[in-house]
C-alpha cells in the first residue's frame, strides 16, 4: 500500500463584496437571453421542454446570487456555464433513468423527425450525439455560439488548452464518421 | 463536393435550434418581482400571501404534513412528527464532492472548496474516468473510487482512502487499500470506523474488509448496478436501492445472492435511501404524494417489514429539474446530505425538518459537481 501526503491546492476565493440588488436588470437579460440560451440547452439535450427547465434554474440560480455576483456584465458567461452544468445533470439522470426504465425522451434529430431538418442535417446530429459529452459541448459553444476559444473555456471549466484539443478531436472524429456513412 | 465539416456543422445547428422559435417557448414565469405590475399588485401580495399563510396552516393542522415552495434558503417545515432517538449535532465540517475531472473537499457551511485533491497520476492512454466517492458521516475520512479504462479494454477501478486534516487542508490519500476491481465502481459506502467498505459493481455488491483485504461478494441478478448503498455504523448491515426495491443486507455473512436480503417495504424511489447509523431507520426519498405535485422524505423503521416513521420534510417540485434525493445520515443520524432542489446539494436536518442550501457550488464556472458523501 503506498502512501503519500499532499497539501491543498486550491483555496477558496474571499467573497466578493455585496451590491446592491437589481432586479430589472435580470428580468432584462431573461427577455434578451432566454431563447437563445433555450435554443443551446435543445441542441445539448435534444428536448425542448427539459431546455426550458435548465434555463429557467439557470435564471432562478443567478437571480439569488445577483448579489454575490461581483460583475453584472458577465452573468451572459455564467448564464451559459449554468445551462451546460444544468444539461450534464440532466444527462447523467438519464443515464441512470435509462437503465431502469428506457429513455423515453425523443430527441428532434431522431428518425421520426428528420423530416424537419433533412437527412444530411439528422447525419450530422447522430455523429454529434455520438461523440463524448466534452466534445459535444465544445462543438456547440464553437459552432453554435460561435464563442472564442477563452470564452469556451470558461463555460466549460477547462483551460484554453484542453478547448482547442478538444474541438480538435471532436472534427477529426466526426469526418471519420461522416465519410464512413456516405 | 461536399462543405467542410465546420459549415456543416453551423448549418446544421442553426436548424437545429431554429426549431426553438419564440411562439414555441411555454408562456414566459415571472424570475424577478417588479416593474409596473409588480407595483400594481404591491397590495394585492402581501394579502394573498396572508390569505396563502393561513390556508397552508389549516392544511397542515389537518392533514398532519408540510409543504414549502421552491426554495431560496432555508426552509421552515415546522417540528418533526417524531423525534429521532439520537441528540442533535453538528453538521461535518467537510464533504468530499466528484466529477468527471476529479474530487474536491469542500466546506459544508459555504460549499466553497477547501482542497482540490489531486489524483495520483495513472497509466497513460486511459481516458473516461469517473470518481465515486463515500464518506463515514464524520467529513474527515473518506474513500475515492476511479474507474476507467484503456482503449479495447474492459473498465477497472481503484480504491483510495483519504483521511482529511481538522482544517481540512491537508489530508492523507493512501492508494490501492482494497485490491483493484474488475468493472465500473458505480457507488460506495462505509462504516462509521472505515474498516468495511461496500461497493457495487455491475450486478453484483461487494464488501471488503479493508485491513485482513477479504471481500465477500453477492450477485444482484439485476441487469444494471445498483446506485444506492449505505452502511451500518458497525457495517454489519447493508441497504440498497434499485429504485423498485428496497433491500436490507446482512454482510455479517459469507456472500451469496441478493435474493437472501430482506426487503423493505418502502415505496418506489428514484431519490435514494440510507440506513441511519444505528441500522434502526431508514431515510428514503422523494416519495411521491397521491396528488402528484409534492414530494417527501420520508423515515422508515427497519423492523415490521419497513413501516413508515414519519414524514421529515415535503416540498412541492412542480416543474423544476431539481433532483432531490437522499445521500448519506451523518455519523450522528441527525442530518442527512442530500442532493438539493435548485443546488447541488443540502444539509437535511431530521431534528428540525429543515432543509438547507450547502452553499452555492455553481458560483465559479466549472465542472459540475455531481457526487459527494460526507
Amino acid at each position: 500500500m503506498r502512501s503519500e501526503t499532499r497539501r491543498a491546492t486550491d483555496v477558496a476565493p474571499p467573497s466578493p463584496p455585496p451590491l446592491a440588488p437589481d432586479p430589472d436588470g435580470i428580468a432584462e437579460l431573461f427577455h434578451a437571453h432566454r431563447l437563445g440560451l433555450v435554443r443551446l440547452a435543445f441542441l445539448l439535450l435534444g428536448d425542448q421542454e427539459t431546455a426550458e427547465d435548465v434555463v429557467q434554474d439557470a435564471f432562478a440560480a443567478v437571480h439569488r446570487r445577483w448579489d454575490r455576483l461581483a460583475d453584472h456584465g458577465r452573468v451572459l458567461p455564467y448564464l451559459r456555464t449554468c445551462v451546460v452544468n444544468g444539461c450534464r445533470m440532466v444527462h447523467r439522470r438519464r443515464a441512470i433513468a435509462g437503465r431502469l426504465i428506457g429513455d423515453r425522451v425523443e430527441p428532434f434529430w431522431s428518425a421520426e423527425a428528420a423530416a424537419l431538418l433533412g437527412e444530411t442535417r439528422r447525419e450530422v446530429f447522430v455523429a454529434v450525439r455520438a461523440l463524448p459529452r466534452r466534445q459535444r459541448e465544445a462543438l456547440v459553444l464553437r459552432y453554435y455560439l460561435d464563442l472564442p476559444e477563452g470564452e469556451i473555456a470558461e463555460v466549460m471549466g477547462v483551460s484554453r488548452g484542453t478547448v482547442k484539443s478538444t474541438v480538435s478531436r471532436a472534427l477529426a472524429s466526426l469526418a471519420t464518421k461522416l465519410e464512413a456513412a456516405r | 463536393m461536399t462543405p467542410p465539416i465546420e459549415d456543416r456543422l453551423r448549418d446544421a445547428f442553426a436548424a437545429g435550434a431554429d426549431l426553438v422559435t419564440p411562439g414555441s417557448l411555454r408562456a414566459e414565469p415571472s424570475p424577478v418581482r417588479g416593474g409596473p405590475r409588480g407595483r400594481r399588485l404591491a397590495l394585492v401580495v402581501p394579502l394573498a400571501a396572508a390569505l396563502l399563510v393561513a390556508l397552508t396552516s389549516l392544511v397542515v393542522t389537518t392533514a398532519g404534513r408540510r409543504t414549502a415552495p421552491i426554495p431560496a434558503g432555508p426552509i421552515p417545515a415546522g417540528p418533526a412528527t417524531a423525534a429521532p432517538s439520537v441528540p442533535p449535532r453538528p453538521a461535518p465540517r467537510f464533504m468530499m464532492t466528484a466529477d468527471d475531472d476529479g474530487v474536491k473537499i469542500r466546506d459544508t457551511r459555504t460549499g466553497a472548496v477547501v482542497t482540490d485533491v489531486a489524483p495520483p497520476v495513472l497509466p497513460k492512454h486511459r481516458r473516461g474516468d469517473e470518481y465515486v466517492v463515500a464518506g463515514n458521516g464524520t467529513g474527515t475520512l473518506f474513500y475515492v473510487a476511479r474507474s476507467g479504462a484503456k482503449p479495447g479494454s474492459r473498465p477497472t477501478g481503484r480504491i483510495y482512502r483519504i483521511q482529511v486534516s481538522e482544517r481540512g487542508k491537508g489530508f492523507k490519500w493512501e492508494s490501492d487499500v482494497v485490491p483493484p476491481i474488475l468493472g465500473q465502481v458505480a457507488t460506495m459506502a462505509v462504516s462509521a470506523d472505515g474498516t468495511h467498505l461496500a461497493y457495487s459493481v455491475d450486478g453484483r455488491i461487494a464488501v471488503v474488509d479493508v485491513a485482513t483485504k477479504v471481500t465477500r461478494t453477492w450477485t444482484t441478478g439485476l441487469p444494471y448496478p445498483i446506485f444506492d448503498l449505505s452502511l451500518t455504523a458497525d457495517g454489519r448491515t447493508l441497504a440498497l436501492s434499485d429504485a423498485n426495491k428496497t433491500w436490507l443486507l446482512d454482510v455479517s455473512g459469507p456472500g451469496g445472492l441478493l435474493s437472501q436480503a430482506r426487503v423493505l417495504g418502502i415505496p418506489t424511489t428514484m431519490g435514494g435511501v440510507a440506513i441511519s447509523p444505528d441500522g434502526a431507520r431508514v431515510l428514503a426519498g422523494p416519495m411521491r404524494a397521491p396528488d402528484a405535485l409534492d414530494y417527501s422524505i420520508d423515515e422508515y423503521a427497519t423492523t415490521g417489514g419497513g413501516r413508515r416513521i414519519r414524514s421529515v420534510f415535503a416540498i412541492r417540485l412542480h416543474r423544476t429539474t431539481g433532483w432531490l434525493g437522499v445521500l448519506q445520515y451523518d455519523a450522528g443520524g441527525s442530518q442527512a446530505l442530500v442532493r438539493g432542489i435548485d443546488r447541488p446539494f443540502g444539509v437535511l436536518s431530521l431534528t428540525r425538518g429543515t432543509l438547507g442550501p450547502l452553499g452555492d457550488l455553481v458560483d465559479k464556472p466549472g465542472p459540475h459537481a455531481l457526487r459527494a458523501a460526507w
